[in-house]
C-alpha cells in the first residue's frame, strides 16, 4: 500500500461548477495518491465541500474531468452508474446525516444490504467489528437521537466503513462537535489513515492536518491557491492569500 | 325535556339486531376505505415525489377537485354515472341486471378518493420535513431515490404524520354516514329507519351520535399507541429541525 | 407569475378541464343534449327560481346558509373559545369536553337531530316563529363549525408568545383587557388562515343539507334530475362539482396565499 503507484488514484483536472450566476469551482485540479491523506483548507465559502462533493458525484461539474480509480465521475449521469463509485468512495458529513428512525446497527448494515446486496450476516459480523474500531461496541440498539455527537459522527464512520470503500471524503466533521469530542473523532481517522485508507478531509483542525496529512490543499474564491507537504505548507507558504488565512487560524 | 327521554327500544332485539348490523357495515366501509385511502396516499405521494409525467399532473388535478367539492356530491355522482355507463352484468340464469359496483363499492371508493386527496398532501408535507442531510446521507452510501423513498422518506414521513393521519381516519368515519343517502345500510341508515317506526328521533340520534363517538375514540387511542409504539428515542417532532 | 399562481392557475383549469372531459366521456354525442339541459336549469339550480328571480334556493341557498351559519358558529365560537383558555380549571375543562364532543360529531348526524329536535314553531313574546328546513339547516351546521372556530380561537391565542401576557400584566392591565387589547388583535392574523379554512368546510359541507328538506342545490338537482330523466343525473351532478369547485378553490388559494405571506412575515 505505501508504494507509490505510478499513476494518482484521484486525479482533478480543471473543474468548474456554477450555482445559477455563482461561480463555485474556477478551475480547480488536484491529485492524491493512493493511501495518502490529503487535507483541504480554505475560508469558508470558497468552494472545499462542493469540491469533495464532485469526487463522488453527490454534485456534477459543469467542466472539466474527475478520475477515481478507474472510473471518469464527470461521466456517470445515471443513479445506477454511480451506485459503483459510491462503493468505492464512502462520505462522512459535518452534520453526521444518519437515519435518525433507525438504530445504529441497522444504520451500518443497510446500505451494505440494500445497496450492495451482501450477505446479512457476514454485514452484521462486520458492522459488530466496525462498532469495536470505533469504540462504540454496545451501542449497537441505540438509535441516534440518543448519542452524542461525537458518538453519532462514530457511528456514521462505521456506516462508512461498512461499503468497504478505497476512499473516504470527510466534510468538516469535526466542525459540529463540543471540544471535548473532536479529539474522539480524529482518532479515529488517524487510526484509518495509518491503515492506509485514502481519506480526503476539508477540515479546520490545522494541527492535525499538520500531523496526519501526506498533501495540504488550500482553496479560496473557488481556486486552488496552494497545495503541498504538511511542512512546507505550514512553515513557509508562499501565496499571500495563505499567509494570511494561517495567520488567522493558526 | 331531558327527563322524558326513552331508550326502551334499545331493548327490542330487532333494533338491536339493526344497529348492529349497520355497525358491522359502517366498520366494514371505514375499514377498506381507510386501507384504499393510505394506499392512493402513498401511491399520489410518490407519483408527486418523482414527478412522473402526466401521472403528476393527473394527480394534482384529483387533489384540487377532491380537495374543493363535497364528498357527498362526489358519492352521487359516483353512484349514478356508474349505473348511467350501465356498468352492470346481465345474471345469466335469471337474465337479471345487476349493478357490477353497489352502493357499497361506491361508498368505498368515494371515501377513498375523497380522504385519499387529504392523505397525499398529508403524507408530502411530511416527505417534505424529512431532512436534506439525511436524504444526502443515502445518497452518498449508494441509494438510489427509489430506494431512499422507500427506506428513508416514507417511513420517516409516515411517523411524523400519525396525528394528521388520524383525523384524516376520524374524517372518514364520520363521512362515511352519508352512505345511508345512497340506501347503504350502515348505521345511519338503520338508525333513521329506526326513528321512522319509533318516532324517537331524538333518543336514537343520540344513541347514534355516541356510536360514532365510541368508534372515534377507538380509533384515537389506537393512533395514539401505534405513535408510542413507532417512537424513535431522542427523535421527536421537534428534533426534526 | 410566480410559482403559486402557475399551480393555481393549473389546478383550476386542470379541474374544469377535468369534469368536461368526464361530461364528454359519458355522453359523446349526447354531450350537446346535456349542456343544454344544464343551461336551461341553470338559473333553477343556481337561485333556485326559474328565471333568476329570487336567490332563496339552490345554489345561492348554499351560499347563504354558510354564511348565515358562520355568522353564528363565529360568535358562539369565541365564547367558546374563550371558557376555553379560562383561568377557571372548571370552566376550562367543560369548555373542552364540549368542544371536543361538538367537534367529534359526524354533520349528518348533527342535521338529522336539528331536524327533529327544533320544533316547527317557537314563540318568543308572543312572537310565533316559523322554523324552516332553511333555519334548521344554518343552525344545525353551526354546531360543529363552533367547535372548529372555538378550536382556531385557543390555537390563536396560545400562539401568542406568554411574554407579552406578563409584560402586559406588568404594565398594570387586566386579564379581559390584555386578551381584547393586546393578545387578540395578535393572535387574529394567525387564527385568520384557520378561519377561512373551517369556512370552505363548512361551504362544502352545505351539501349536507339536502336531508333537511331544505331547497339547497342538491334538492334542486334531484328535482331536475326527477324531471328531466335519469339520463341526466350525471350531467346534472358534475354541474354541482363545477358550482361547489367554483367557489371553494379560490377560496383556498386566497388562504394559502396568506398563511405564505404569514409565514413569511415571521
Ligand atoms: N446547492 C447549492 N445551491 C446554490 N449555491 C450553493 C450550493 N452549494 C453551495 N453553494 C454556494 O457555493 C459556495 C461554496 O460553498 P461550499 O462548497 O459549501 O463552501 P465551503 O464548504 O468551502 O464553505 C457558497 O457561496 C455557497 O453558497
Ligand atoms: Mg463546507
Amino acid at each position: 500500500m505505501n508504494t507509490p503507484p505510478c499513476k494518482p488514484f484521484i486525479e482533478v483536472a480543471n473543474i468548474y461548477k456554477s450555482y445559477g450566476s455563482i461561480a463555485v469551482l474556477k478551475g480547480i485540479s488536484m491529485t492524491i495518491q493512493a493511501g495518502d491523506v490529503a487535507c483541504i483548507i480554505g475560508p469558508s465559502g470558497s468552494g472545499k465541500s462542493t469540491l469533495l462533493r464532485c469526487l463522488n458525484g453527490l454534485v456534477s461539474v459543469d467542466r472539466g474531468t474527475i478520475r477515481v480509480d478507474d472510473f471518469s465521475v464527470e461521466l456517470l449521469q445515471s443513479e445506477k452508474e454511480l451506485v459503483p463509485l459510491r462503493h468505492k468512495v464512502s462520505m462522512v458529513f459535518q452534520q453526521y446525516n444518519l437515519f435518525p428512525h433507525k438504530t445504529v446497527l441497522q444504520n451500518i448494515m443497510m446500505a451494505p444490504i440494500q445497496v450492495l446486496g451482501h450477505n446479512k450476516q457476514d454485514v452484521h459480523e462486520r458492522a459488530v467489528k466496525l462498532l469495536a474500531k470505533v469504540q462504540l461496541s454496545g451501542k449497537e440498539n441505540a438509535y441516534p437521537g440518543e448519542l452524542s455527537g461525537g458518538q453519532q459522527q462514530r457511528v456514521a464512520i462505521a456506516r462508512a466503513l461498512a461499503m468497504q470503500p478505497e476512499i473516504i471524503l470527510f466534510d468538516e466533521v469535526t466542525a459540529a462537535l463540543d471540544p471535548e469530542m473532536v479529539q474522539e473523532v480524529l482518532n479515529v481517522i488517524r487510526d484509518l489513515a495509518s491503515e492506509g485508507m485514502t481519506c480526503v478531509l476539508v477540515t479546520h483542525e490545522m494541527r492535525f492536518a499538520q500531523q496526519v496529512a501526506d498533501q495540504v490543499f488550500f482553496t479560496d474564491g473557488g481556486v486552488m491557491v496552494e497545495h503541498g507537504a504538511p511542512d512546507r505548507f505550514f512553515n513557509n507558504p508562499s501565496d499571500p492569500r495563505l499567509k494570511s488565512f494561517l495567520a488567522k487560524v493558526l | 325535556m331531558l327527563f322524558s327521554l326513552d331508550f326502551e327500544w334499545l331493548a327490542d332485539p330487532l333494533y338491536q339486531d339493526w344497529l348492529l348490523e349497520g355497525l358491522g357495515t359502517t366498520l366494514a366501509i371505514t375499514g377498506v376505505g381507510t386501507i384504499l385511502m393510505l394506499i392512493i396516499g402513498v401511491v399520489g405521494a410518490a407519483i408527486i415525489h418523482f414527478n412522473i409525467p402526466v401521472a403528476k399532473p393527473l394527480t394534482i388535478i384529483m387533489i384540487d377537485l377532491f380537495r374543493n367539492t363535497p364528498p357527498l356530491v362526489q358519492l352521487l355522482f359516483l353512484y349514478f354515472m356508474l349505473s348511467d355507463l350501465g356498468m352492470s352484468y346481465t345474471d345469466a340464469t335469471t337474465g337479471e341486471r345487476i349493478p357490477l359496483l353497489s352502493g357499497f363499492a361506491c361508498v368505498v371508493i368515494s371515501l377513498a378518493l375523497y380522504n385519499g386527496s387529504i392523505a397525499i398532501e398529508v403524507i408530502r408535507s411530511g416527505i417534505n420535513s424529512v431532512p436534506r442531510q439525511t436524504v444526502e446521507g443515502g445518497i452518498s452510501l449508494g441509494y438510489s431515490r427509489a430506494q431512499i423513498f422507500r427506506w428513508i422518506e416514507l417511513p420517516i414521513a409516515l411517523r411524523l404524520t400519525i396525528p394528521n393521519m388520524t383525523s384524516n381516519v376520524v374524517s372518514l368515519i364520520k363521512t362515511s354516514a352519508q352512505a345511508a343517502l345512497v340506501a347503504v345500510t350502515d348505521v345511519m341508515f338503520y338508525a333513521t329507519q329506526i326513528t321512522l317506526e319509533t318516532f324517537l328521533n331524538l333518543e336514537v340520534m343520540i344513541v347514534l351520535w355516541l356510536i360514532y363517538l365510541v368508534i372515534t375514540t377507538l380509533v384515537v387511542l389506537l393512533a395514539k399507541q401505534l405513535a408510542k409504539a413507532l417512537t424513535i428515542p431522542g427523535f421527536g417532532a421537534g428534533a426534526m429541525k | 407569475m410566480s410559482k403559486e399562481t402557475t399551480s393555481a392557475t393549473f389546478g383550476f383549469f386542470g379541474v374544469v378541464a377535468a369534469l368536461l372531459a368526464v361530461l364528454l366521456t359519458l355522453y359523446g354525442q349526447g354531450t350537446g343534449e346535456a349542456l343544454r339541459v344544464l343551461f336551461d336549469r341553470s338559473s333553477l339550480l343556481l337561485t333556485g327560481s326559474s328565471n333568476f328571480s329570487g336567490f332563496g334556493g339552490g345554489f345561492s341557498a348554499n351560499v347563504i346558509i354558510s354564511v348565515l351559519s358562520m355568522a353564528i358558529a363565529l360568535v358562539c365560537g369565541f365564547f367558546l373559545g374563550g371558557a376555553m383558555v379560562s383561568p377557571n380549571a372548571m370552566v376550562r375543562s367543560v369548555a373542552v369536553v364540549f368542544m371536543n364532543l361538538l367537534r367529534s360529531s359526524p354533520w349528518l348526524v348533527v342535521l338529522y337531530a336539528m331536524l327533529y329536535l327544533l320544533p316547527f314553531n317557537v314563540s318568543i313574546f308572543g312572537h310565533h316563529i316559523f322554523v324552516s328546513p332553511f333555519l334548521k339547516a344554518v343552525i344545525g351546521l353551526s354546531f360543529p363549525v363552533t367547535a372548529y372556530i372555538a378550536e382556531a380561537f385557543r390555537n390563536g391565542i396560545h400562539a401568542v408568545p406568554d411574554g407579552q401576557w406578563e409584560s402586559a400584566r406588568a404594565l398594570g392591565y387586566r386579564r379581559g383587557q390584555i386578551l381584547r387589547l393586546i393578545i387578540l388583535p395578535q393572535a387574529f392574523p394567525l387564527m385568520l388562515p384557520n378561519l377561512m379554512t373551517t369556512y370552505a368546510m363548512l361551504f362544502i359541507g352545505t351539501s349536507l343539507v339536502v336531508v333537511t328538506g331544505t331547497s339547497d342545490v342538491l334538492s334542486i338537482g334531484k328535482t331536475v334530475i326527477a324531471s328531466d330523466g335519469d339520463d341526466y343525473a350525471a350531467a346534472v351532478y358534475l354541474y354541482i362539482l363545477l358550482l361547489f369547485f367554483l367557489f371553494a378553490y379560490p377560496l383556498a388559494t386566497w388562504t394559502r396565499a396568506l398563511e405564505r405571506s404569514l409565514s413569511k412575515g415571521k
